[in-house]
């Protein structure tokens, strides 16, 4: 407790008040010397006491000061459970993301065939990440969905300077610009037909830093290599080739506070690597409301170079946003022989270098007014509290996007080369709408509405219906 | 081999960077991480090793300072403060960095002479202008009534220093050691409040007002008077006091990775040099340099003077009886 020097004074002042009226109270009868100077020396104790109170007060408040300084800072907020040393420099953050969909589907693609609704544990993240030693860092993700656990990232990562960080591990690879938003701020349900062409998660070496006070951003990368919209333990088998990906992303008005186009970001981003016979077949190419439209025969591999390209932009502004990109995959593919269980080039193989493309823009709107951007989610001005009459932030958005396969895959004899022109769609065209319902930092309700329209290969005997489909999503996330 | 003309020139213009590199001057910092009551003293010394490294060798030497209680500073040390040296109160707490960081040798007091120690002091008492209290040795400030202000033992070198003088005098004066642990409980009971290091004593003394005799370092008491002025404190010199020899050392292990261990044993040695002493005199420590101390013995008054190794066998044994858990002073202290 901290005893005011006022107190002191005041106490002092009472006494001294005492000692200056004793000769006028005294005056029927006088005082002695002895008396006053025992009142100085009371006094004087007093005074004492007090300050020694004031100073053990003081010091005690300075160990506090001291140990504070020393102490680890615990924190639990919107943005995960923390704990972060007194000088900052190391940290552990704890955070997690659940995802429950719904999948409802109204018309299935193909008759006879029949996809089940669904209610589905979409994603089940817990996430530890942190530093150590202030310039180093680290993630683990996990997914812990589908009754299996995956590692899903796991790296270290240092710092030097804004200019220059490393990275190694297992993390996103750095192209497909929706890819790279996390899976909790999505705008849809499910990320759209670029993401189906370029990499996930892969694992390497790579390299990141901004320049031109955070105008232009760089990413490069080295990485094992991964099939399109696949991660790299979705190969088996050897693959001496790797992958390189470098990504360039400016934000060229990012620093004029007064620009209009304060918020555009437009970049590109290129991949090349190798693939060889014996990796494993490919993933198949989904609508957006995630059923299957096109895979390749089961007999086909990549053997060859893989290019890919990626232009990007988006554009936010205030409650507004929109987000655009086009990939284009190119790849070397051959038809194999399985002999003694291993997928082998024959000479009846065939090679061809195909050319599979894909494009989408989203459009957004935050009818609330909160503000978007690109890989966040708006911060509700006000949470969702039904008594208080308060109702956190709604968005509206809207999507077209389309892939498309090379025709050339359908070409040959019998049904086609590299897929059957019969059963497997050349094109899709997907028009989504999307409600988010944002009812505070942590939980976000998604409604989206899929319609897709497919078309057959030439020569196709095939007539794909049209397929609509309602996707709902509850997603607490911290 | 035929380089082209442009390969030529950038060749010569690295070329030129590399050596204007290597002959602009350096700038080297060092951390000294010392005791509570010798800011004033390395505020004049760094700047005059500083001129003297620049003059020498052409390069800056930025000496940056941490001050605190002795025993606190070397913990610090140990748990990774980055000192290039350690000027602290005592060897002991030398000799805890070393034992506990492996930061530096076992044997470091023998690589600087005088047992590491450049300059000496002792403890004597400040008090009161006209010495109300009538104070003239260790056994008056035991009597009830006087208020005694000391830093706490535990943190501070200074307050260690003047333990082990109380200690002695009643163990010579009553001729026992349980008559001194009995002096020294008495002692602490009429100290009021324990600050953890000898500069927040001096506060608490000078400039709060509080207690009527202040247990001091001598080279501080002298910056008392000199500060606040002789009419408001006196010094009173005891019968018999301690000889506190402040030891410095280089810490070998950060200074090697920082790449400034020349630098450090230099700054070092300079405290042994003419000037170095010349200034530990003028801030009231007592020169090891005969000459030095001859020019300077009128400032301090002549006093019988023990040394640790005499009465308490050295630091380690000291330490081990008096000032680690569950010694004397623990013992003293939480009875009281």
């Amino acid at each position: 407790m901290k005893y005011p020097r006022s107190l002191r004074a005041a106490t002092t002042a009472a006494a001294l008040s005492a000692l200056a009226l004793a000769p006028l109270a005294g005056r029927a009868q006088t005082a002695p010397s002895d008396d006053i100077a025992a009142l100085r020396e009371q006094i004087h104790q007093l005074d004492q006491k007090l300050r020694v109170l004031e100073r053990n007060s003081e010091l005690k408040d300075e160990a506090t000061t001291a140990a504070a300084a020393k102490t680890p800072v615990v924190n639990a907020d919107a943005k995960g459970f923390s704990l972060t040393s007194a000088d900052k420099k190391y940290s552990l953050r704890i955070r997690a993301n659940i995802q429950a969909d719904g999948r409802y589907y109204f018309e299935d693609r193909e008759a006879g065939i029949d996809t089940p609704d669904a209610f589905v544990l979409r994603r089940i993240r817990p996430s530890f990440e942190g530093t150590v030693a202030e310039k180093y860092g680290y993630r683990l993700m996990f997914d812990l969905a589908n009754n299996q656990v995956q590692l899903l990232d796991a790296y270290a990562t240092y710092k030097y300077s804004d200019a220059f960080s490393a990275l190694f591990g297992k993390t996103k690879s750095p192209f497909d610009l929706e890819r790279l938003v996390s899976q909790t701020n999505l705008l849809f349900i499910e990320r759209s037909f670029p993401t189906l062409l370029g990499p996930n998660r892969d694992t390497g070496v790579q390299v990141y830093g901004d320049f031109l006070t955070g105008r232009l951003s760089y990413q490069a990368a080295y990485l094992d290599g991964a099939s399109d919209g696949s991660s790299l333990e979705t190969e088996s088998g050897g693959n001496d080739g790797k992958d390189a990906v470098v990504r360039l992303f400016t934000h060229p008005f990012k620093n004029d506070q007064d620009s209009f186009l304060k918020g555009l970001g437009l970049g590109f981003a290129y991949s090349t690597g190798t693939r060889e016979v014996g990796t494993g077949a490919f993933r198949a190419y989904t609508s957006n409301a995630l059923v299957p439209f096109f895979q390749y025969g089961s007999t086909v591999r990549p053997d060859g170079s893989h290019d890919r390209v990626s232009p990007q932009i988006y554009f936010y502004k205030g409650p507004f946003g929109v987000m655009a990109s086009y990939t284009e995959s190119i790849q070397e593919l051959v038809t194999t022989t399985v002999v003694g269980g291993v997928n082998t080039i024959t000479p009846a193989s065939k090679r061809a270098d195909l050319t599979n493309r894909a494009w989408a823009v989203n459009v957004n709107y935050v009818l609330t007014g909160e503000d978007t951007g690109y890989s966040t989610n708006p911060k509700p001005a006000q949470d969702f509290n039904f008594e208080a009459g308060t109702w956190g932030a709604w968005e509206v958005a809207a999507r077209l996007s389309q892939l498309s396969v090379d025709e050339a895959t359908f070409a040959g004899a019998g049904t086609g080369t590299f897929a059957n022109r019969n059963t497997q769609a050349q094109r899709i065209d997907s028009y989504s709408l999307g409600v988010n319902w944002y009812l505070n930092r942590n939980v976000k309700a998604s409604l989206n509405f899929e319609h897709s329209e497919f078309q057959e290969a030439d020569a196709s005997t095939a007539d794909f219906e049209n397929e609509n489909a309602i996707l709902s999503r509850v997603q607490l996330s911290f | 081999m035929n380089f082209s003309p442009l390969s030529r020139l950038a060749a010569a213009t690295l070329a030129a960077l590399a050596l204007a590199g290597s002959a602009a001057a350096k700038s080297v910092e060092l951390l000294n991480v010392s005791y509570d009551p010798t800011r004033e003293l390395y505020v004049e010394f760094n700047t005059a090793f500083a001129a003297h490294w620049k003059a020498k060798t052409g390069d800056d030497v930025i000496v940056k300072q941490s001050h605190g209680g002795s025993g606190k500073q070397a913990r610090s040390v140990i748990d990774g403060l980055r000192a290039d040296v350690v000027t602290l109160a005592l060897a002991g707490d030398i000799d805890a960095i070393a034992k506990n960081s492996e930061a530096l040798p076992a044997d470091w007091q023998t690589r600087l002479p005088h047992n590491s120690a450049p300059y000496t002091s002792t403890i004597v008492f400040l008090v009161r202008k006209g010495n109300p209290k009538g104070i003239k040795d260790w056994d008056d400030i035991v009597k009830p009534g006087v208020s005694i202000i000391t830093p706490n033992p535990k943190t501070s070198g200074g307050a260690r220093w003047n333990y082990l003088a109380a200690w002695e005098f009643a163990k010579r004066k009553f001729g026992s050691d349980d008559a001194a642990k009995a002096f020294v409980a008495k002692l602490f009971k009429n100290v009021p409040v324990l600050d953890s290091g000898a500069r927040g004593a001096t506060t608490t003394f000078v400039q709060r007002g509080i207690g009527d005799v202040f247990l001091s370092w001598e080279n501080e008491a002298f910056l008392a008077v000199k500060e606040f002025g002789s009419d408001q404190f006196e010094i009173v010199v005891p019968s018999l006091s301690i000889l506190a020899e402040p030891p410095v050392a280089v810490v070998d292990k950060v200074a090697k990775r920082k790449g400034t261990t020349e630098v450090a044993k230099a700054y070092l040695e300079y405290l042994y040099s003419d000037e170095g002493q010349d200034i530990a005199g003028k801030n009231f420590y007592r020169p090891i340099d005969p000459k030095f101390a001859a020019k300077y013995a009128a400032q301090f008054t002549k006093v019988e003077l023990f040394t640790i190794d005499q009465a308490f066998g050295g630091w380690a044994k000291a330490q081990k009886e008096h000032f680690d858990d569950g010694g004397t002073f623990d013992q003293i202290y939480l009875k009281n």
